[in-house]
């Protein structure tokens, strides 16, 4: 197990792939030590996923943060990343996931989120404009942090 | 939120309680409960999320589309949207799937029954027992059982990846089998995770049956698919405990779907005697001496005997399903000999096509209708939540009647947890919850 993980979420749905396209961004420019992978299904498996590992950061598409192809980050180590109010759902989504890992002590040391502002959403749509060119700032911004951790 | 009025001026009492959201159900509705006098005048379940259209998308489309088209519907159960539209277009083009093909489709089925119902027992369904807003509260108290759980639950995840091409919304199934086959030596280690995803869910078994349920019974007809010498998942006759006994393609004769004022989603009924019961209490009722000896066993353990009528514990009949689909999941592979090829050979033609299967909810069922050259001309799909919607009705009607006394907190709580007893997938029906009781 890599003691720095990097942990792309999402899926091929327009903005939806922005975490994939960054961490396929880290190709090649990994500290010494540290993962890249990515995670598209069930958000639960972040539990076994990061198991072993001191510091994780995750990047995905986020709605409701800021402009579209804006960069936001998250300290889930600290406290729970903000996740949309309201009525709960079929399935944990990726804040409850990590806030049940928080309740079975089984969050890594140091666990951040990136989060890139999405646009759109479609099925099978590529990046926006904006998420596109945020792909590089928020690569850089990973592995800054897993060159701190 | 409770209060007490007297809109009529006529001295009676009047009571509204109101919660706007319930949680942990998949879609966005309401509930409504009115009380006078201490009696209960109106129970509706209001499903306001809206229409998807789904039918209309699939118009035009080739038949060959339907499986993964349909799929989107859910992305908890879109191994049954597949295995449905898959039967429903095989009987419209007179393909008979049989063998290993069918032993595979029930194998990724097993991994359906396992994800999703792990989720709902552990996740969603289980903290209304122990009091808990949720499962990250349930987990601080509850490590290792939250911790089984979702061993349980990654392992039907593992079997939908081997079979599906991966574990959300699986992409290797089609008309006639499957795309690709799974290699021996990738079921020989999948089988090694499902016997120790059965062992835990042994003892999941053991620990949804010490959970303390409410007494309620309701006399209802409950429906579920039925074929000798099988626990139903895939295939059989629709039958019931009140003599309903019929082919796919007599739906229509027997099951009809209204428009109610208050839902989006159709609400079905028997045209001989109104509203029935889908989903695993009725399975199990109906069909629990197909149980293999192991999940028998652990029944009976639990105490269930032979039938659940308590929709209530049908949160050990998750679980004993959950082992059922786990036990017949390395029965499966033990006997798998690899066809000759991934899927029986497929002709459009123009036709007509019904197929049900029991998706983790209850009986799913697909009608298509198809031109010669395969296009859908016509599509009907009937979801199990749909035709559970009367049932949820009437059992909140007796839940309210006979828990009236309790405090509001209490009885509203009570309330969510009986529309949480059918684990109810509202997206699929059409179509969260909201949940109102009045009183006056």
């Amino acid at each position: 197990m890599a003691a720095a993980l990097a942990i792309g979420i999402g899926s091929e749905r327009g903005d939806d792939a922005a975490g994939l396209a960054v961490v396929r961004a880290l190709a090649g420019r990994l500290p010494p030590g540290a993962v890249a992978t990515e995670l598209h299904g069930d958000p639960t498996a972040l539990l076994e996923r990061w198991r072993g590992a001191a510091a994780v950061v995750l990047v995905d598409a986020v709605r409701g943060c800021g402009p579209p192809g804006s960069l936001h980050r998250f300290d889930a180590s600290r406290e729970p990343i903000p996740a949309p109010a309201g009525p709960g759902t079929h399935s944990l989504g990726f804040a409850a996931a990590i806030e049940l890992g928080r309740s079975l002590d089984e969050l890594p040391a140091r666990l951040v989120a990136i989060g890139i502002e999405g646009a759109e959403f479609a099925l099978g749509g590529a990046l926006s404009a904006p998420v596109a060119a945020a792909i590089e700032p928020a690569a850089a911004a990973v592995l800054a942090e897993l060159m701190a951790g | 939120m409770a209060e007490a009025r007297d809109p009529a001026g006529d001295g009676a009492r009047r009571r509204t309680i109101r919660t706007d959201y319930l949680a942990r159900v998949e879609g966005e509705g309401a509930m409504q409960v009115e009380v006078e006098d201490g009696q209960v005048t109106d129970v509706r379940l209001e499903i306001f999320e809206p229409p998807r259209f789904f039918e209309a998308f699939l118009r035009g489309r080739a038949f060959s589309e339907a499986p993964d088209i349909t799929a989107r519907i859910c992305g908890i159960c879109p191994v049954a949207y597949q295995m449905s539209s898959a039967r429903a277009m095989e009987d419209a083009l007179g393909v008979e799937v049989g063998g290993p093909l069918r032993d595979l489709r029930r194998l990724i089925y097993c991994g359906e029954w396992v994800e999703s119902h792990a989720l709902h027992v552990f996740m969603l369904h289980a903290p209304d027992f122990l009091g808990y807003e949720g499962v990250v509260d349930m987990a601080a108290d509850h490590p290792q059982v939250v911790r089984d759980a979702l061993e349980i639950k990654k392992t039907g995840n593992a079997i939908i990846e081997l079979l599906g091409g991966r574990e959300v919304h699986p992409i290797n199934v089609r008309v006639g089998g499957f795309y690709k086959l799974p290699s021996r030596a990738a079921l020989a280690r999948l089988r090694e995770r499902l016997l120790r995803a059965r062992e835990l869910a042994q003892e999941a078994v053991r620990w949804t049956a010490r959970l303390e349920f409410p007494e309620f019974e309701r006399d209802v007809e409950m429906v579920s698919l039925s074929q000798p010498g099988e626990y139903p998942i895939d295939r059989g006759r629709l039958v019931s405990n009140r003599g309903l006994d019929i082919a796919a393609s007599e739906f229509d004769l027997h099951i009809v779907e209204e428009h109610v004022e208050h839902s989006n989603a159709l609400h079905a009924r028997l045209r001989e005697r109104g509203a029935y019961l889908a989903g695993p209490p009725a399975r199990y009722s109906l069909c629990s001496a197909e149980l293999s000896e192991m999940a028998t066993a652990a029944a009976a353990e639990a105490g269930l005997d032979g039938e659940c009528r308590n929709p209530f514990r049908s949160i050990v009949v998750r679980a004993v399903e959950v082992l059922y689909a786990l036990d017949e999941a390395v029965r499966l592979i033990d006997a798998y000999e690899p066809p000759d090829a991934p899927a029986a050979e497929v002709e459009p033609r123009a036709g007509v096509g019904h197929g049900w299967t029991e998706a983790p909810r209850g009986m799913l069922y697909h009608r298509y209708e198809l031109d010669e050259q395969g296009t859908i001309l016509e599509a009907r799909i009937v979801p199990p939540t749909s035709q559970n919607q009367k049932s949820i009705e009437e059992d909140l009607l007796g839940v309210v009647r006979e828990a009236i006394e309790l405090p509001e907190e209490e009885l509203q709580l009570r309330c969510e947890q009986a529309i949480r007893n059918y684990d109810p997938c509202i997206s699929c029906a059409t179509h969260f919850l909201d949940v109102r009781i009045e009183r006056r």
